[in-house]
């Protein structure tokens, strides 16, 4: 009768075990495996990684947390779009929430998201425009009542961007759209040949939106009707964020290269190599351009492609980086460490590791 | 070393199926098949090697050895052996075609999830395993995982109008074919009371539907589409081969069985 017991409660421990290694290897229908979102909003850098994290951005303090435990229904990984009295972030049960600058805490919540959302939110107008990976872009008043939704044929892994009149958006359907602010309505599409994993951005002037593809092209869409204004090759995938400056663009490419286009041609003025590839988005200094390579090395180059400083964090960079107050912050994947703040000469100011 | 051997080549050839069809959702159920098919040889054996020893479990002198020597442990294995040798079976030979399958299993079970990809990192890495002589990603990434009503990398539930809820359609299925697949393949066993074999294997053909069923209600759906494919290729190469029980589905036909009187074999042998 012992052997009996023993052999029976041999085989629950095995099923156990099955059950375990097999729902930890598909991670649960919800996969942990992603970066962190970081987002500034004056003095407060919000870091997501599973909950949200408010700190403060002068000695990395804890301001609060939001939840107190991480729900493995709701993950939150989408950097968050922080205003003056609330920051919103969607999280990986489909939800998006209103979470109290103040106090950290909930005040609503839009539920109508079919699936995760993977991208950060915008404001244009006192709309809130929340991308979703269901493929809708929902937009809402500031307090989270649907105004109207726009639907892609496939999910939507990028925020779009506004010009307070018009909305560029980018789906895995590998089109680009403009719609209309006020209802939705479709302007114009246009196919970019293959999907997008950086969000539009507008020219300084609005007259163009820039987007760059797994194509391993930089495209330059005339805002108006859609039409291609330039494209430029390059040689690898660009998953890294570009951004203007003074009439240039920037953006590294996974091949490991940052460059320099002008904006208004898309000619190529440098491009330098870092040395391993560039995932996240780069961002801009007092002392110049900042950029960090997924083997960790956080890089200062000028504007004009020299290198001015490189340290490393020991650990893989993904997320875009973020500046505030001349400082910036760099959210580090696969480390116990998970932001690190860097003064613009390169110096380290403090690190946070979550529970310390 | 174990993706670039075995997850790297069988996402390749997962993605390559895919782009040939543009359905994931049948990707996932072909690839399935190609890979059971090729291991076909492997599993006759395993089947082959286990009717055998539940052949052998039935001989006179293996039944006498277990009641010999009950509570002799080691005595016991010596004469296990003994038999072996001279029936000729070998005891790794249902073990050896399982242990070279594991590997392939865990493979295409790793490869189904890491090719729906659903968050940046993993689309990442997936596009860094994508071979580019072979495919090309920026016509592949990103896949369309919408397969029937279900959206592959989430759990599935069907909605219907007259229900304020979804159904998991899936996880029934999965639930029903792994007990059928065990009920079927399970090879007649003692009808004594207490015999621990057979209390083990009802526990097994009650637990591992529930469980297999829980995953499926739980995993993303395309792992439950797996499971369900690779539970109905499972029963087929069993009924392909002869092996099915299909007695076993049937408890109460089972039972009356049971109770009828049986001939006396070894007086009419006489």
């Amino acid at each position: 009768m012992k052997e009996s017991k023993r052999k029976y409660l041999l085989l629950v421990g095995m099923i156990i075990i099955a059950s375990l290694v097999l729902s930890g290897c598909a991670g649960g229908g919800v996969s942990m495996n992603n970066w962190p979102g970081v987002s500034v909003q004056g003095d407060t850098v919000y870091l997501s990684y599973q909950v949200i994290y408010a700190l403060r951005v002068s000695d990395g303090t804890l301001k609060w947390q939001y939840p107190e435990k991480a729900n493995a229904k709701n993950l939150l990984y989408s950097p968050v779009l922080a205003l003056d009295t609330q920051a919103l972030a969607g999280d990986y049960g489909g939800v998006l929430r209103s979470i109290n600058t103040n106090t950290g805490t909930q005040s609503w919540t839009f539920e109508q998201s079919k699936t995760r959302y993977i991208a950060s939110p915008i404001t244009a107008n006192d709309n809130i425009l929340a991308p979703s990976t269901d493929g809708d872009l929902y937009a809402m008043n500031m307090n989270g009542a649907l105004q109207w939704k726009f639907h892609t044929s496939a999910a939507i892994w990028v925020s779009p961007v506004s010009d307070g009149t018009s909305v560029y958006l980018a789906s895995m359907d590998k089109k680009l759209y403009a719609l209309q602010l006020k209802d939705g309505e479709k302007i114009w599409e246009m196919d970019m040949g293959a999907a997008a994993m950086t969000a539009p951005i507008l020219s300084e002037d609005g007259s163009l939106v820039y987007i760059t593809t797994l194509g391993n092209k930089v495209l330059a869409v005339n805002a108006a009707s859609g039409s291609l204004a330039w494209e430029y090759a390059t040689t690898d995938a660009v998953w890294s964020q570009p951004f203007l400056y003074e009439g240039k663009l920037f953006f590294g490419d996974n091949d490991g290269f940052v460059t320099s286009l002008d904006a208004a041609t898309g000619k190529k003025i440098w491009s330098t190599d870092m040395g391993s590839p560039v995932i996240s988005g780069g961002a801009i200094l007092s002392t110049g351009l900042v950029f960090a390579t997924e083997s960790g090395d956080v890089i200062s180059i000028s504007p004009e492609g020299s290198k001015l400083w490189t340290r490393s964090v020991e650990s893989q960079v993904y997320s875009n980086l973020v500046v505030s107050e001349d400082h910036v912050l760099v959210a580090l994947t696969k480390s116990s460490q998970l932001l690190a703040c860097f003064d613009a000469n390169g110096n380290q100011v403090w690190t946070f590791t979550p529970g310390k | 070393m174990w993706d670039a051997i075995v997850i790297t080549p069988f996402i390749n050839v997962l993605l390559f199926i895919y782009n040939l069809i543009g359905n994931f959702g049948v990707a996932i159920i072909l690839f399935t098949i190609v890979i059971r098919l090729i291991t076909y040889p492997l599993n006759a054996s395993q089947i082959k090697s286990s009717s055998a020893m539940a052949e052998m479990q039935k001989d006179k002198r293996w039944i006498e050895a277990q009641e010999k020597y009950k509570g002799d442990k080691d005595k016991l294995a010596q004469e296990q052996m003994k038999l072996y040798k001279e029936l000729g079976y070998n005891p790794f030979s249902s073990c050896l075609p399982t242990l070279i399958q594991f590997p392939i299993i865990i493979g295409l079970y790793q490869s189904i999830i890491r090719a729906m990809a659903t968050t940046p990192m993993d689309l990442l890495n997936l596009s860094r395993q994508i071979y580019s002589g072979f495919l090309k990603v920026e016509s592949i990434i990103p896949l369309n995982s919408q397969f029937l009503w279900m959206n592959l990398g989430e759990p599935e539930r069907l909605k219907l109008g007259f229900v304020n809820f979804g159904i998991p359609v899936l996880a029934i299925l999965v639930l029903i074919t792994s007990y059928m697949q065990s009920k079927l393949m399970q090879p007649p066993t003692s009808d004594k009371p207490g015999d621990q074999t057979a209390m083990m294997t009802n526990m097994m053909n009650i637990y591992m539907p529930f469980l297999m069923g829980y995953l499926a209600l739980t995993l993303a759906s395309g792992l439950a589409l797996y499971f369900l494919i690779s539970n109905v290729l499972s029963i087929v190469q069993y009924a392909i081969m002869g092996k099915l029980n299909w007695r076993n589905l049937l408890p109460k036909m089972k039972t009356q069985e049971k109770q009828l009187p049986k001939p006396d074999r070894s007086k009419a042998k006489k």
